[in-house]
């Protein structure tokens, strides 16, 4: 055999062997390294999958690693599991329940990591560690603060009414504003400023769209797809309402619920042929029909992409995207941000407007919860009060340039159009008492803010719908009401019978009566702070 | 038919076979011209070359991925050899032995492979739950080698039986033992089919996503199309890494294919031309 057909007949296989042994090598070698022994070893799981995010919790954990040796004169490895948002239930769900979830897990996405009944069974409740200050804060102001207070938001995003105890620690905080692109801007309308007016934003559109069909250019004055249109929703929907929940709102928490709505509709204080609804969705329209052609199919990237291009002048989104956007313009273009603005000017709308929706009871977001089952539970929480000092949470969020969730943390200066507006009215108006009104109103809201349905039709399909299933869902929601009382009444006196019983220590009595009282004191706090949020609406706004 | 429309004939013919081609390629073409851009230079021109290039993405894509790469062709590998050798053992039995329930257990067997694969997915993540194989490379392996068993046992029994009966006499009369005749007679002449069943298992391994996804829960031990999925950012996709690692990605299956391609189509033809 020549050497030729030798080569030929054996070059394949030498090659494909040769591939699998530095194949077995390189995963020897890998696993040597993270299942080296005496290695303590945290994974910590989410679905932040920018880079920005992966390198900025990457220095942190290094420098935790590096204290941790210096402090115990043992290794701590501490791995991070990034995974996309497409397999991150499937991920949580069958990680939890097969019992090999990482240690520390992003909240969300999952049920699992959601639902109070799963919650309780599979992640650890972090009551007894909030309230003791957190020991990375000595030699700070906020030595000796309880680590909740720490946080701009008092943790009150973390606190499971149900459960009545805390279970996530937030790294961040994110609020929804509009980007503009300066340059398109100002060679469209010759403005050098964003709108500062309801008024101003729609003669902005007009212009710009009188500019695309002068030049002949396909330009939007406004890039969104559907998820994209919630800040629109929420800026100009909520706000129309807010006279209706001041002279609705029985319990006077600041929020219409389920109850409260159906008995206002009941004794017939409004209607959805009500002004205020009626007005609030012509609003939405005159806006929403400021969107590009086709929004309604346009997927999230589309639109981001098509801003980046410079195919439109503005676009909604959170400051979750701020790095993104601002490295995508790079210098092609400058990127400006303002907050949309209300319809005072309005001669209609200004009747019911008074002012923008308040933004200080926005949550932590990025919340970590800790595996129930971790082998490491106090490493994990010495983990989560390291990377939350003022410092390290700055330096994190600075990184990724989001806004920085702990008190005293300093936030970008870029972000500055971001800071949550503290002034503004607060309270949201849910008229969902049923399944079927739920159902008809996620449905053809769509075809409201696309213009398909005038805000008249829409308003006689909710009308028919809630006329005729709105006292069966308000007996519905009674019942379920009472249960939960029913459970809360129970679970409250089990933590005080503990509190009263258990006399092995004085300290355990003492303590379990703490938290009996603080079980009362955070109830009081959440219904006061949190109360009728419109269901799966806020999510939207203040988490990416 | 004149020499003038045969041309035409061929012509038509290329025509139709360049565009098939197209199809084929112009995705393979952008995702590498994609792989060189920056975010930026993908805004302004998503699919025509831009300047300057940037090779720095392959050696993200490379970083990203090549943990990923070792661990996929290692499973693959293990699972393409757990596949085969039982798989070869099964088709020689029901080739060339008789045994009571035979028929049974062949229809049996083929009955399975109508069992869509994902229905498994909760039974077997249960199963290896139990078995405290969650989380292990070798239990994957191990997995997809018992999902591609029916398959492969199907194929390789018909190709058995078409094995002339002679040469296995002749075999028997010098004292061949059933595993001499699989070693001496059945792997020589199957060489072709047994080849394009490793690839299509290997293809099968590399390509799954489910399974490693919600059996592997280590990320050092994750396989290439969950490692893939790290560079799709929920916000904003950084494109030019993203294409290059899926370029990266591509290139051990493009190495198997040009070593191999003789021993896949041979297969795949193999008895399209009995006589």
């Amino acid at each position: 055999m020549t050497l030729r057909k030798a080569i030929g007949k054996y070059m394949g296989p030498a090659v494909l062997v040769a591939t699998m042994l530095a194949a077995s090598v390189q995963v020897l070698l890998v696993h040597a390294r993270y299942e080296a022994p005496g290695v303590e070893t945290i994974s910590i799981c989410h679905w932040q999958l920018e880079s920005g995010f992966r390198d900025a919790l990457d220095v942190l954990i290094e420098e935790y690693e590096e204290l941790y040796h210096a402090r115990t004169g043992k290794r701590i490895k501490i791995i991070q599991v990034p995974i996309g948002e497409r397999g991150y239930r499937q991920f949580v769900n069958t990680g939890l329940i097969g019992g090999m979830a990482p240690d520390i897990i992003e909240q969300g996405k999952a049920k699992t990591t959601e639902e109070d009944g799963y919650i309780v069974r599979f992640y650890l409740p972090l009551g007894q560690y909030i309230n003791e200050p957190n020991p990375y804060n000595d030699q700070t102001p906020h030595e000796g603060v309880p680590w909740k207070d720490t946080f701009v938001d008092g943790l009150s995003g973390s606190y499971h009414r149900g459960l009545r105890e805390y279970y996530q620690i937030p790294f961040s905080l994110f609020t929804v504003r509009v980007y503009y692109n300066r340059d398109l801007l100002e060679r469209a309308t010759g403005r050098t400023t964003p709108p500062k007016t309801y008024g101003e934003l729609l003669d902005i559109c007009r212009e710009v769209r009188e500019y695309a069909a002068r030049e002949g250019i396909a330009l939007a004055p406004i890039a969104a797809s559907k998820q994209q249109a919630y800040p629109f929703v929420t800026a100009y929907e909520d706000p129309f309402l807010f006279p209706l929940i001041r002279r609705l709102d029985l319990d006077l928490n600041g929020s219409i619920d389920p109850f409260e709505a159906y008995q206002g509709y009941a004794q017939g204080a409004w209607s959805f042929h009500s002004p205020e609804f009626l007005t609030a969705w012509q609003c939405l329209q005159e806006v929403t029909g400021q969107l590009q052609d086709g929004w309604l199919a346009a997927q999230r990237d589309d639109a981001v992409f098509m801003f980046a291009q410079g195919r439109a002048v503005m676009h909604a989104t959170g400051s979750w995207d701020a790095k993104g956007l601002f490295d995508q313009a790079g210098n092609r273009f400058r990127i400006g941000v303002f907050d949309l603005p209300m319809p005072g000017d309005h001669p209609i709308y200004s009747r019911f407007v008074k002012g923008p929706a308040t933004e200080a009871n926005t949550r932590g977001g990025i919340p970590w919860v800790i595996n129930l089952r971790t082998r490491h539970p106090e490493l994990c929480i010495d983990f989560l009060r390291f990377c939350t000092t003022a410092a390290n949470n700055a330096r994190f969020n600075r990184s990724i340039t989001w806004i920085p969730v702990v008190r005293g943390a300093a936030m970008a200066p870029e972000l500055a159009a971001f800071k949550p507006r503290i002034r503004g009215f607060y309270g949201s108006f849910n008229y969902r008492i049923s399944s079927a009104i739920r159902l008809i109103g996620a449905g053809e809201k769509w075809q409201l803010y696309s213009g398909d349905l005038s805000p008249r039709e829409y308003a006689d399909k909710l009308m028919e719908v809630y006329e005729r299933t709105a006292a069966e869902g308000y007996l519905d929601e009674m019942a379920q009401q009472r249960m939960h009382y029913r459970d809360l009444q129970r679970s409250l006196a089990a933590l005080q019978a503990a509190a009263c019983v258990d006399a092995l220590t004085q300290d355990a009595a003492e303590r379990k009566g703490l938290q009996f009282l603080q079980s009362l004191q955070d109830q009081a706090l959440y219904t006061a702070s949190n109360a009728g949020r419109f269901p799966g609406k806020s999510e939207t706004n203040t988490t990416p | 038919m004149s020499s003038k429309q045969a041309k035409r004939a061929e012509i038509g013919k290329h025509t139709l076979v360049v565009l098939v081609l197209l199809f084929a390629f112009i995705p393979l073409l952008i995702t590498f011209v994609i792989s060189f851009k920056s975010n930026q230079q993908f805004a302004v021109a998503p699919l025509t070359p831009t300047f300057p290039l940037h090779f720095e993405n392959w050696a993200i894509g490379w970083e990203t991925i090549s943990g990923y790469i070792a661990n996929s062709i290692v499973i693959s590998v293990l699972a393409v050899v757990l596949t085969l050798v039982p798989a070869l053992l099964s088709a020689f039995v029901f080739a060339r032995f008789r045994f009571p329930g035979k028929t049974v257990l062949w229809y049996a067997l083929l009955g399975l492979l109508f069992m869509p694969g994902i229905m498994n997915l909760v039974p077997l993540f249960t199963l290896l739950r139990d078995l405290n194989m969650l989380n292990s490379m070798l239990a994957l392996s191990t997995l997809y080698a018992v999902g591609g068993q029916v398959f492969c046992v199907f194929v390789l029994r018909n190709f058995i039986e078409d094995m002339p009966q002679d040469l296995f006499e002749a075999a028997q009369v010098d004292g061949a033992s059933p595993l001499q005749q699989i070693w001496s007679l059945v792997i020589p002449m199957s060489g072709s089919i047994l080849g394009t069943l490793a690839i299509l298992r290997f293809l099968a391994s590399w390509n799954s996503f489910v399974m490693p996804l919600v059996m592997l829960s280590s990320q050092y031990k994750q396989v290439i199309p969950v490692g893939l999925m790290r560079l799709d950012g929920e916000y904003i996709k950084l494109w030019g890494p993203m294409m290059a690692s899926f370029s990266i990605a591509a290139i051990p299956l493009v190495i198997i294919f040009l070593f191999t391609m003789r021993l896949f189509v041979k297969g795949l033809t193999a008895g399209a031309v009995k006589g």
